[in-house]
């Protein structure tokens, strides 16, 4: 087994961008990731990629070079991204390539997303009387705990104040205006108990990442940063997921909880390890369970590590340092992705006024419809 | 909606139909159609159960796939969440009534509602209601 390295990284920064495409953005990506990975497009042997509404992934040949080099499209909901450098992962830990691309990029209507219940395989009555929403399911998931684990609405709002804070830091963030907490609690009501400054919305965005074998990072003079574990799973048994219109009353471990143990397995290393983390929080919500789901901490312990700053930069364990999906918002294919740009960043020693000092090991997590979540664990060398 | 998710018994009782597969006894909702439906056992839910979650849907859904009136001006948030009715699952669905009234845990009945459609049609569906004698 081969040890794999992210080499290059490059990023077209998130928001609304008139008058570029989906596909101009995950160009831009690409050409920035060959830039810093000192490498020539020629040189790249294997590609995954993925878009969830901007085209297929592979558009990007034709503008970066006709090479004849495998392009495998990726489609996994909001994990997309973190599908696409997985399969990266493994290619080169396999040792079937030295060299591999893991982009993605985005670009999607405003407001929630409306998916059609059909391809989830789902009557269509599910849709028609209002119940096929992301939010709802997300809303349903932190009141239940919220009223299991004493979850605060005020740390609900913390969370969210704490992306603006960070976003506005991050020159590839969306929102770059911090935002107080009681301005984001009386922001309108979505979906109780989550406001709307809670919530992150669908955006637009590009990354490329390059990874490498250790053979090949080393004869380029780029071992920085190790991709030292990865994992993905899917939903099991007695889990809450979206578009569930039935659930069993057993309640069971959910996708993140399997993969995040399969990748501290992987990388030798447990959550006290980790330095950093960048996790999913499609809302204030899933950023307070993912925590627990990662193992960082136990069930209704946020309340006490949110409200004594445990999570902010300069905290035991900054979260979502580039603000995550609520300053960034969430272009599906290049989410994922995105995490682990920060996370390079951060091991290089490159984030300016968001640095986090000292960091060795960083993790990152991100989850998707219908049920599922992509872990990678960043070691810097 | 046709019957073959719930019936509204002559004592005015709305069950809810779920399938127990014949192979596994894992119950699914709603009861698979056609060539599939004879892996299932039909079994219909009790019409009361609790309230184990819920959020409120105060902004309008996206035409497709929701059919209400969603125009912002004439859009009526409504309630959703889930049910348990019996000892082995939990239903979702929406929730009639006051959505500012409800509570985790409280008993609730099933019902049936109808709303009226963005094309002046009306939709019928099951729904879920606090009980009597709980507030609403």
């Amino acid at each position: 087994m081969n040890d794999v390295y992210v080499i290059g990284a490059g990023i077209h920064p998130f928001g609304r961008h008139e008058g570029k495409t989906g596909l101009d953005l995950g160009v831009d990506a690409t050409k920035l990731a060959l830039k810093d990975g000192g490498i020539e497009w020629r040189d790249v042997q294997a590609a995954f990629g993925g878009s969830s509404a901007s085209g297929n992934a592979d558009a990007v040949l034709p503008r970066m070079g006709l090479t004849g080099i495998q392009f495998i499209n990726v489609a996994n909901g909001c994990a997309t991204g973190g599908s696409s450098v997985l399969s990266a992962y493994w290619a080169i830990k396999a040792g079937e390539f030295d060299t591999a691309l893991a982009v993605g990029f985005d670009k999607h209507p405003r407001g929630s997303f409306n998916p059609d219940p059909v391809r989830y395989g789902l009557p269509q009555w599910y849709g028609e009387t209002g119940m096929m929403l992301t939010t709802q399911f997300f809303a349903m998931k932190i009141q239940r705990y919220m009223h299991d684990h004493g979850i605060s609405a005020q740390t609900l709002a913390d969370v969210a104040a704490k992306a603006f804070t960070n976003g506005s830091r991050t020159p590839h963030a969306w929102r770059r205006t911090p935002m107080d907490v009681n301005t984001v609690l009386n922001s309108r009501m979505i979906s109780d108990p989550l406001t709307q400054y809670m919530f992150c919305s669908p955006s637009e965005g590009g990354v490329a990442l390059i990874l490498a074998s250790e053979k090949k990072a080393r004869e380029l003079g780029r071992t920085q940063v190790k991709l030292r574990g990865a994992a993905f799973k899917t939903r099991p048994e007695h889990s809450f997921e979206v578009f569930s219109p039935l659930l069993s009353v057993e309640r069971g471990e959910t996708p993140t909880m399997l993969a995040a143990r399969s990748a501290f397995e992987n990388a030798g290393v447990g959550p006290e390890d980790i330095d950093l983390a960048q996790i999913q929080d499609t809302e204030s919500g899933a950023e307070i369970m993912h925590m627990a789901e990662n193992g960082f901490c136990d069930d209704g312990d946020q309340e006490q590590w949110i409200s004594e700053g445990r999570t902010t930069i300069g905290g035991k364990l900054p979260i979502n340092t580039d603000g995550g999906c609520i300053a960034c918002g969430e272009p599906i294919g290049a989410s994922g992705l995105r995490q682990i740009y920060e996370n390079v960043l951060q091991l290089r020693g490159q984030a300016e006024n968001r640095q986090v000092e000292n960091a060795r090991l960083a993790y990152s997590q991100v989850y998707g419809a219908p049920g599922l979540s992509a872990i990678a664990i960043l070691e810097k060398q | 909606m046709s019957n073959e998710i719930f019936v509204n018994d002559q004592d005015g009782k709305v069950r809810i139909i779920v399938g127990r597969s014949r192979e596994n006894g894992q119950i699914v909702f709603p009861l698979p159609r056609g060539a599939e439906e004879a892996d299932y056992e039909r079994i219909e839910l009790p019409p009361s159960g609790t309230l184990w979650t819920y959020t409120v849907q105060r902004i309008p859904p996206k035409n497709p796939p929701f059919v209400g009136i969603n125009s912002p001006d004439e859009y009526q948030p409504f309630a959703v969440g889930y049910v348990r009715l019996g000892d082995e699952v939990m239903i979702e669905g929406r929730i009639a009534g006051d959505p500012d009234s409800l509570e985790i845990g409280m008993p609730m009945d099933c019902v049936t509602i109808s709303f009226p459609t963005a094309d002046g049609a009306e939709m019928a569906t099951y729904a879920f209601t606090p009980a009597n004698g709980s507030k609403l």
